[in-house]
């Protein structure tokens, strides 16, 4: 498919899903809270109110704090440019080592941010999420690793065609996606590993991470994280339909589609369920990711 | 010599539980995945029975479905809730280290295969719940853990002897499991006794046994 | 041999000239020398060695003997120049160029207490000297420059020798080139026996005769380049010196033994054997991790740049053995791309590496301190060094799109194909887990420098001397921005890289595919996002910003009131997750001391300790330095001053002389 139209496609794709996915998240949780929740548009309305708020800078604070928040949204946004998230080929084509640096690019950005202000909470929560992204990129990197070998690339493109139908590419697409899943719920912050919702900053890995930011950058951080969050879950997507047998492009988007809306009940469930892990014990559910990880570069290296 | 086709699906299955195993450290749960591997185990034995036609194997795997899968994992969570142990958290090394160790133990196993080209491959999963089973009782303090760790490495023993040879004399197997039964039973006994002696089940405070 | 060319020689006899004419002047002129004149002759050579290396390029390789009375007994001195020289050249005058302009301003600070002559003699010497040892073409050649680099290396690192830690580093670094020395001398005698000759070009052994005469040569060049376990001295002696010769020593020097490697392990080996290839990928695959380890729980500023190049030597070794091993089993483009990986990062790292500790010495100079936890806040008071420094972490993290990343890259690229091309299930597997060791080394390195920019540049000043930190001088700014412009520069120009790359990977066996092709990646795409979105981003914030000014106000501190400068992150604070993940190898321990009538609800003081013990240095090298002394101390015990004793010694000795000798007959 031509860029010409991939790129407008993806463009609004990307102002629109991101904020309706999270908005889906927090109404799933509601409902299985009993409460009624807020509305699906409510972080769209949240997002507007922000941008139209001043923000509050704090006097220690240089040009890297305001700064930041941008580089990091234009790293993200390039990403999403670069990984085919939707199920149809994505405008740049992407190479996977390049869209995992673009985002710790971006990481890095605002762990500098928050290290600007002085803030306690602020170098706790970087610190945190430094630690945190020692699992989790090498977890996801392996996985998709063992995919480009399977594969012969490290583009997107190729590494996500896959043989259909073949059995070793099912079990090595089932570990990968427990790979990715353990890497991605730890990289974006969510249960077991932080609670987005909490208020006490001792707890917090990204809320602390943000803590100083308010009004415009707030929103351009928080639609980020959106971002990032809707790229993830799409490409976990791609890896589950690499199992299942080809179809149309038209076909393979709806079930992207249907799975990313899968992908958002099963993170509201365990948001809901699962208890959040204390910090000393958050490597040991990583592990587990990099475990999965290693064992289908293990089966790649025997099998083929 | 044919196994069946969910042989080695549920042989792997069985050894990703004892990897799964090695990395938590809640009691109960893993004792629940013991429970759900000997299920598994039990299962494939069934089928191997089946696929043969011999009826003792069949009867083996349902004996051990539940007492391996059932009654044994509920005596030791009954143990383990009148000791009061939750959780083995006084390892040696942490949880996620144990569990690298324990993947790097059986990826050499399966890499180095030219090295052991004399093993049929039927075996692999076999021996790697032993290497497992051994691991968990190595690095364990607690002593209720170390059963587990025992229980595992039985389950791999098992597992040996009904992917080698299906027509080996069944009754030597039946043997076994009652000497494991009886074994637990003792162990859960002698735990409760070196608890209320001790007040506590840490194997490596007990060196007050020393001579 | 060769034709010789006079495009090469002129430049190179002129650089020779002006660096060497430069120290015999230094060392006759006045005390407190001017020093823009020595800088402006280091610039001259440094610009002469880079052109001689461009012009490497241009045609075949040619051959540079000395004529007769300069000689060494049984060979003559003898240079090659060929691509591979050349491109190592490039890097050394280039780099050197770049610095030179920093040295001016530098030397103003530390003139009073330090005897310049001598440094500027020894920072000539030492440039001549690595230019030398890359063009070297027989054993005895480079034996004779390399132990002048070594000797005025040594000479810089005890530069300021008032302070006994810098009289101590410069001896552990004397040691460790001795060590380095003794082993290439073995090798190459070891070699000569095996085949006659002192040439390089000349040797050409295979299988289990390489084995042992090329272990002696590797020892020897992993001593000098800094790899594990041999690294220890790298720590020690790099922070000790003056920064410009910390970079010129850190980004230069160690590159010079990787090039020696290369030359007689890789390209038209002396020394072929799949051993080499093996070692050589696991000892840089431990060093790349060690190294990050132990930089991220170091609190001195040029310490932890000191373990970064640890960790990078570790990345382009694990390039060299990917090639040397991939070109064991014949032609592979595996092998192309895994050299020209290592050859880039050579490049990329002595840019970034230089802009690194430029910027340490700037903030050293500056501040009066490089002791993380005495800094702080010096983003609003150093702009430019702050700019630069922050552009050189981001290259060393290989964040996309400056240099480090390009050669990352390929390598991830080398170890991608290194596992499809080959078929046994432990090759791919190790070139799996190489990848997720160099995606963790990654994680590491960028969690490192968050803290190390974080520390220094941003919050609140930890101390006086941060406070009252001034930018340094506009020599010093413009060697640092010319570094930093030229990573951006070759982040964005690969290809061209490339390019060049090939000519020097040419001589590998090659599948017949071209190194360029390799490069797949969207870079226009990628930049043209970047660029877009950020401009359009700065538009729209500026505009928001004159509707809604920002307001100012302290930083949230949960009703406590102001904080001051002690509530914000320390350097060992910011690590302790993971240096607790990693406490095995770190020896990381923490304790926490409460005093008080109500020590644990209400405490008078609260003591916090965290420590790491350098494993290598405290439990291996440590207990052997001990036990080497203790022997020296039984041997003492001859120097008893009895004539009676030294003669007997000597009839002895006789005596054993004669026996051998009689039984040799």
């Amino acid at each position: 498919m031509n860029w010409m139209y991939s790129l407008p496609l993806y463009v609004v794709h990307i102002l629109i899903i991101p904020l309706l996915l999270i908005g889906f998240i927090r109404k799933v949780k509601a409902r299985l809270q009993n409460r009624r929740g807020p509305s699906i548009l409510q972080p769209f309305w949240d997002i507007a109110k922000m941008l139209s708020k001043a923000e509050t800078i704090s006097k220690t604070a240089s040009g890297t704090f305001r700064m930041a928040p941008m580089v990091n949204l234009s790293a993200v946004f390039t990403a999403a440019l670069m990984v085919p998230w939707l199920g149809v080929p994505s405008p740049i084509a992407g190479d996977l080592f390049l869209v995992v640096y673009l985002l710790a690019a971006g990481k890095f950005c605002i762990g500098l941010a928050a290290l600007d202000t002085g803030s306690a909470f602020g170098a706790l929560g970087a610190s945190r999420e430094a630690a945190v992204s020692i699992h989790a990129e090498p977890a996801l990197v392996l996985g998709l690793a063992a995919l480009a070998v399977h594969a012969h690339s490290s583009k997107f493109s190729t590494l996500l065609a896959g043989t259909p139908g073949n059995e070793l590419t099912t079990i090595l697409a089932a570990l990968v996606v427990v790979a990715a899943w353990v890497a991605v719920i730890a990289d974006l912050s969510r249960m077991p590993v932080d609670d987005p919702t909490t208020h006490l900053e001792l707890t917090m890995v990204h809320e602390a991470l943000i803590l100083e930011n308010s009004g415009r950058n707030l929103a351009l951080i928080e639609y980020a994280v959106a971002l990032k969050t809707s790229i993830l879950l799409g490409l976990i997507g791609q890896i589950i339909l690499m199992g299942a047998p080809r179809h149309s492009i038209g076909t393979t988007y709806l079930l992207t589609l249907l799975l990313l809306a899968i992908a958002t009940v099963v993170l509201a469930v365990s948001e809901t369920v699962f208890v959040k892990l204390g910090w000393k014990r958050v490597p040991n559910l990583q592990s587990f990711g990099t475990g999965a990880a290693i064992l289908a570069c293990l089966l790649v290296a025997l099998k083929g | 010599m044919g196994l069946p086709q969910s042989f080695e699906f549920g042989a792997v299955s069985a050894a990703l539980l004892a990897l799964w195993m090695v990395g938590i450290t809640d009691f109960r749960a893993s004792v629940t995945l013991f429970g759900i591997q000997s299920f598994v185990l039990g299962l494939v034995a069934i089928a191997i029975g089946a696929r043969h036609g011999e009826p003792l194997l069949i009867l083996v795997g349902v004996a051990v479905i539940v007492l391996k899968g059932l009654i044994v994992p509920y005596y030791l969570i009954y143990a383990g809730r009148r000791i009061g142990c939750r959780r083995d958290s006084l390892m040696p090394v942490s949880a996620p280290t144990q569990f690298f160790i324990a993947l790097s133990l059986l990826s050499l196993v399966l890499l180095l295969r030219p090295l052991h080209a004399e093993l049929p491959t039927s075996t692999l999963p076999a021996v790697g719940i032993l290497i497992l089973g051994m691991m968990l009782m190595i690095t364990r303090r607690l002593a209720v853990s170390q059963i587990v760790g025992f229980l595992v490495l039985e389950n791999g023993i098992f597992l040996y002897t009904i992917g080698q040879s299906h027509s080996m004399p069944i009754v030597v197997e039946i043997g076994v499991l009652m000497d494991v039964l009886s074994c637990v039973m003792l162990a859960g006994l002698l735990a409760f006794k070196i608890n209320k002696t001790f007040e506590h089940i840490d194997v490596a405070e007990l060196t007050e046994l020393i001579g | 041999m060769f034709p010789s060319s006079a495009s090469i020689t002129i430049p190179l006899t002129l650089a020779a000239f002006l660096w060497m004419a430069a120290p015999l002047a230094a060392l006759f002129s006045a005390r407190d020398t001017n020093s823009r004149r020595w800088s402006v002759l280091f610039f001259l050579g440094a610009l002469c060695v880079l052109l001689a290396g461009i012009d490497c390029f241009g045609h075949p390789p040619v051959r540079i003997v000395l004529p007769a009375p300069l000689g060494l007994g049984p060979c003559r001195f003898a240079f090659r120049c060929d691509p591979l020289s050349g491109w190592f050249l490039g890097v050394i005058g280039g780099v050197s160029a770049m610095i030179a302009p920093y040295l001016r301003g530098y030397c103003a600070h530390i003139r009073a207490r330090v005897d310049m002559r001598l440094f500027w003699c020894a920072l000539s010497g030492l440039a001549m000297s690595m230019a030398l040892v890359v063009l070297a073409a027989n054993a005895l050649t480079f034996l004779v420059v390399w132990e002048l680099m070594s000797l005025t290396s040594f000479l810089l690192v005890a530069t300021d020798h008032e302070p006994r830690a810098n009289r101590r580093a410069a001896l552990i670094y004397l040691a460790a080139t001795r060590f380095s020395t003794a082993f290439l001398a073995v090798g190459f005698l070891w070699t000569h026996a095996l085949t006659g000759s002192w040439e390089f070009g000349a040797w050409r052994l295979a299988g289990p005769a390489a084995l042992v005469p090329g272990l002696f040569v590797l020892a020897g060049l992993f001593i000098k380049a800094g790899v594990f376990p041999f690294h220890l001295w790298l720590p020690i002696a790099h922070p000790s010196a003056p920064s410009p010769v910390s970079a010129l020593m850190s980004g230069v020097m160690v590159k010079v033994a990787i090039a020696v490697l290369v030359r007689l392990f890789v390209i038209d080996p002396a020394f072929t054997n799949s051993a080499f290839g093996i070692l050589i990928v696991v000892l840089g695959a431990i060093s790349a991790l060690w190294g990050v380890l132990f930089a991220l729980v170091q609190h001195d500023l040029k310490r932890l740049l000191a373990y970064h190049t640890v960790e990078n030597i570790g990345l382009i070794l694990m390039g060299a053995g990917i090639a040397i091993l991939a070109g064991s089993h014949g032609p592979s483009l595996v092998a192309q791309i895994a050299l020209a990986a290592a050859l880039f990062h050579v490049l990329n790292h002595a840019l970034f590496k230089s802009l690194l500790f430029l910027g340490a010495g700037s903030v050293d100079v500056g501040a009066g301190t490089r002791d993380l936890d005495r800094l702080g806040g010096l983003a609003k008071s150093m702009p430019w060094t702050f700019g630069f420094f922050t552009l050189g972490a981001a290259s060393i993290c290989a964040l996309p799109p400056f240099n480090g990343f390009a050669s990352e890259w390929l390598l991830y690229q080398s170890f991608l194909g290194s596992a499809c091309g080959s078929t046994a299930p432990i090759h791919r597997f190790g070139a799996l887990l190489l990848i997720g060791l160099l995606c963790l080394v990654g994680a590491l390195a960028v969690a490192c420098f968050t803290k190390a920019v974080g520390v220094v540049f941003q919050g609140m000043p930890r101390s006086v001397g941060a406070q009252k930190a001034h930018e340094a001088t506009s020599g010093m700014i413009v060697s640092q921005a010319a570094l930093a412009a030229s990573c951006v520069i070759l982040g964005l120009s690969a290809p061209a890289v490339l390019g060049i790359l090939q000519v020097i990977t040419a001589p590998l066996p090659v599948a017949g595919a071209n190194l360029l092709a390799a490069w797949n990646l969207p870079f226009g795409a990628l930049v043209t996002s970047l660029v877009i979105t950020l401009l359009a981003g700065r538009v729209w914030l500026r505009h928001s910003q004159s509707r809604l000014p920002e307001r100012e106000f302290i930083t949230w501190e949960c009703g406590f009131g102001a904080l001051g400068p002690r509530a914000q992150v320390a350097a060992t604070s910011f690590v302790q997750p993971i240096a607790s993940m990693f406490c095995v190898v770190l020896q990381y321990a923490q304790s926490l001391e409460s005093v008080g009538e109500n020590a644990r609800l209400f405490p008078d003081e609260l003591t916090a300790h965290a420590t790491t013990e350098p494993v290598l240095e405290t439990r291996v090298y440590g207990p052997a330095a001990r036990w080497l002394v203790q022997i020296g101390d039984q041997i003492l015990k001859f120097q008893a001053g009895s004539i009676h004793l030294y003669l007997l010694t000597m009839v002895v000795t006789l005596l054993i002389l004669l026996a051998i000798g009689g039984s040799m007959k």
